[in-house]
């Protein structure tokens, strides 16, 4: 678990972005905006995948500006192309434990994230032999092996039908608990978040807002497409899903 | 304000810049010691007067330059025009055996040049299937001449228009097919459709592939070789070769060297000026039935006929004609074995060659976007070097340094063959490789970042899965050119060092028609094979990436 902290941080390719946020060690926050504002970027930025122009990232207290995107304190499940497609389930998650073969202690760890996620008996298939659901799955077991205290999440549920966005989103919180870790959501479909989140902040005008609690968001004239599709799709999560508290 | 420094993913990318230097280097190297021996060979003779005595010939030399120009833009033109009426009727017609022709059409492209030219020989030659077919007919002897303009044209026409078939035909495959609903609609049909709706959709690829069909129309040396015919029928190609190995003039090769080298840099503008770049995956390759009730089925019956005997006769007739050959002889032959071993040995090693630069390229271009054109424009360069200029200038520096390259022991022949015909197939490796590569870049680079695959164990693990299909057709390719090659070999061959090619040459040469289609059969059976072979090996079992389309 780790505080995640954002310090004037912008793109090179674009100045006009500028990002400061702070999440708390632990905090699982959403983040929303409209197509193109910056969402996708942000996440690249605090992963170290996109080119820094100014800022500063800080982890867990400790600036990781300057540090590759494979030593950083942070994890990130990509919108699409998460797996590689000629790799089975067992070697794409086995990734983000070792670059090499794994030993049988981390045979063993693959086997038990790969049961966390619900995909046991799926280890040898091939990511184009499940649903969407299930590959979003196994994205989200090689995050959770690379053992990051940040969990950064690109549209989760862009690619799932309504019921499964609230089963993963389920399954994100249980998993964050279970692993200790803080996690930010980008998402157009707040709702899924609402039962598990602490809130979400808006990403507007090439800069984020302060987290806002759903009532907030749901009250904000301004954020109006969100609180609307919040209300609705509350109340649709409040009907059909006895997962909701 | 904090300022960043230079940022993680840049650094971690630049290791991708090494492979392609060090690969670009070695190509400057080759082409820098060969242009630097032509210029002081030439130089040399004009200090010592013999370009008075064999460059001052400026009306034969003008003569040269003019055949070889005006050769490249009618074999160019005859292709295209063949391609464009077989390619639209293979593609809008559905009939038994489009399969067949439609795989057979790669065929000319791995064949052997020399035993292409003994296909058109056996078809259109004096002794050959029309010119029998006409006298039986007519009931009195045919005389027609191959040599000259109707063998050249001929010779370049099959091997050029097969390749610019395949063109348009993907380039109809990759019109939308609403697009002849809409014109049926509109009423748009038979010659106004070609002209206002198909031709400004194929274009592009008829240009391009036309004027690469120039480009290696200007730097052919075999078929003009066999077909010339004479003095009056001579390019730069042949001019430097007869320089070199029958004239003794190695300052009048060096001067017709660069000449050829200028000749080409000059194409080489004017193909990119022209955009000459051709589309990667234009389309597929099915039938596209936008034309079935036109009524133009005799005029696309016609074009399938005429374009498939262009195509394909030539390379029965070798088959046909090596069936009923002596092989008892050849294989009795010692020589063959020497020369089947060393064609093999350095077909191998040249393949390889080419894949390791051309790899290398390919990898430096997709690991750092802003290299990308420096390293596609350093592989692409070589497909319209003119091979046999490379050769003569590492001929004359093999002789600058005091190596005589045919009497200094095979070595170094072997040694400047590998490296020629390694660097001639840099293109198509660059040209099959890249699309695929640049895929796989854009797809997995963010996350071979954040898991930290980085380096040769991203090469093995990432690329090297996902590329095997293609990197195999690569280096098969590689080979099967390498093994066909003979305009190199009559530079740098020798008693001591033979290959398959030079062996046929001196068979046809010597008038032994019998054995030399003994061998050109062999010749084409072991293209097939090796190609067949490496990369059924290599590719292996595919796909291995869900139909992703990495191959």
């Amino acid at each position: 678990m780790a505080e995640l902290h954002l310090k004037d941080l912008s793109p090179q390719r674009d100045p006009s972005l500028r990002f400061d946020l702070v999440v708390p060690s632990g905090g699982f926050i959403g983040l929303f905006g409209a197509s193109g504002a910056g969402k996708t970027t942000l996440l690249h930025l605090i992963a170290g995948l996109e080119e820094r122009g100014t800022g500063q990232v800080l982890i867990g207290g400790e600036d990781q500006t300057e540090w590759p995107a494979h030593r950083r304190g942070v994890t990130l499940l990509f919108q699409d192309h998460n797996l590689f497609e000629h790799m089975t389930v067992f070697a794409n998650i086995a990734l983000g434990i070792t670059t090499g073969t794994p030993t049988p202690a981390e045979h063993v760890a693959v086997t038990r994230a790969i049961d966390q996620v619900g995909l046991t008996g799926l280890e040898d298939r091939l990511p184009h032999q499940l649903s969407g659901g299930q590959q979003g799955r196994v994205g989200l077991a090689r995050c959770l092996m690379r053992r990051r205290g940040v969990l950064l999440l690109d549209e989760p549920f862009a690619a799932l039908d309504p019921p499964l966005r609230y089963d993963m989103a389920h399954l994100l919180a249980a998993l964050r608990q279970e692993h200790r870790m803080t996690v930010v959501v980008v998402s157009h479909d707040l709702a899924p978040l609402m039962a598990h989140a602490d809130g979400a902040a808006p990403l507007q005008d090439g800069r984020l807002g302060a987290i806002m609690t759903w009532a907030q968001i749901a009250q904000d004239p301004r954020l109006a497409s969100y609180g609307a599709g919040l209300t609705s799709q509350s109340a649709h999560f409040s009907a059909e899903s006895p997962a909701m508290p | 304000m904090h300022r960043a420094r230079a940022s993680r993913p840049a650094r971690s990318l630049s290791v991708h810049l090494m492979p392609g230097l060090i690969a670009a280097g070695v190509c400057a190297c080759i082409a820098g010691v060969a242009l630097m021996a032509l210029l002081l060979a030439g130089t040399q003779g004009t200090r010592q007067g013999s370009i008075g005595q064999a460059g001052a010939d400026w009306a034969a030399l003008a003569r040269i330059v003019r055949f070889t120009v005006i050769q490249a833009i009618l074999s160019g033109l005859l292709a295209m025009g063949l391609a464009v009426g077989f390619g639209r009727a293979l593609a809008r017609r559905r009939f038994v055996g489009r399969r067949v022709v439609l795989a057979l059409l790669p065929l000319p492209m791995i064949t052997p040049l020399i035993v292409g030219g003994l296909g058109i020989l056996s078809v259109y030659g004096q002794q050959g299937w029309l010119a029998g077919y006409l006298a039986r007919a007519l009931g009195e002897d045919v005389v027609f001449n191959i040599y000259g303009w109707p063998g050249i044209l001929l010779a370049h026409g099959f091997f050029n228009t097969a390749f610019l078939t395949r063109l348009v035909v993907q380039a109809y495959g990759a019109v939308r097919p609403q697009t002849w609903a809409i014109a049926r609609q509109l009423g748009i049909e038979g010659w106004q459709r070609f002209y206002r709706i198909e031709w400004p959709l194929i274009r592009t690829a008829v240009f391009s592939g036309g004027l690469l069909v120039v480009g290696l129309c200007l730097t052919s040396f075999v078929l003009i070789l066999m077909f010339g015919g004479g003095p009056g029928k001579t390019t730069l190609e042949v001019a430097i070769y007869q320089s070199l190995r029958i004239d003794f003039a190695p300052a009048r090769a060096g001067w017709l060297a660069l000449l050829q080298l200028a000749l080409c840099a000059v194409f080489v503008v004017l193909f990119l000026g022209l955009g000459g770049a051709i589309q990667e995956d234009a389309g597929n390759t099915a039938a596209q039935p936008f034309g079935l009730a036109d009524g133009g089925l005799l005029g696309d019956g016609v074009w399938l006929v005429l374009g498939g005997w262009f195509a394909l006769a030539p390379l029965l007739a070798v088959a046909l004609s090596a069936a009923a050959a002596p092989w008892a002889w050849m294989i009795a032959d010692p020589i063959f074995y020497q020369a089947l071993l060393t064609s093999l040995a350095i077909g191998i090693a040249a393949g390889l060659c080419g894949l390791l630069i051309g790899g290398s390229l390919v990898w430096s271009a997709c690991g750092d976007p802003r290299w990308g054109r420096f390293f596609d424009g350093v592989g692409t360069l070589w497909l319209v070097m003119p091979p046999l200029a490379l050769s003569a200038g590492l001929f004359l520096a093999l002789r600058a340094v005091g190596i005589s390259p045919i009497g200094g022991g095979p070595a170094w022949g072997v040694a400047a063959v590998i490296g020629v015909n390694g660097l001639m197939a840099v293109p198509f490796v660059i040209r099959i490789l890249r699309p695929p590569a640049g895929r796989i870049a854009k797809r997995y680079t963010p996350l071979t970042l954040s898991v930290g695959l980085r380096g040769w164990r991203r090469l093995w693990r990432v690329e090297a899965p996902l590329l095997r299909r293609p990197a195999a057709l690569a280096l098969a390719l590689g080979i099967v050119f390498s093994l066909g090659d003979l305009g190199v070999m009559t530079l740098f061959g020798s008693p001591r060092l033979q290959t398959l090619p030079l062996y046929l040459y001196q068979l046809m040469a010597g008038y032994r028609i019998d054995q030399a289609m003994a061998v050109a059969g062999f010749l084409l059976l072991l293209s097939l094979a090796v190609f067949a072979a490496v990369f059924a090996l290599i590719a292996g079992r595919y796909p291995r990436d869900g139909g992703a389309g990495y191959g």
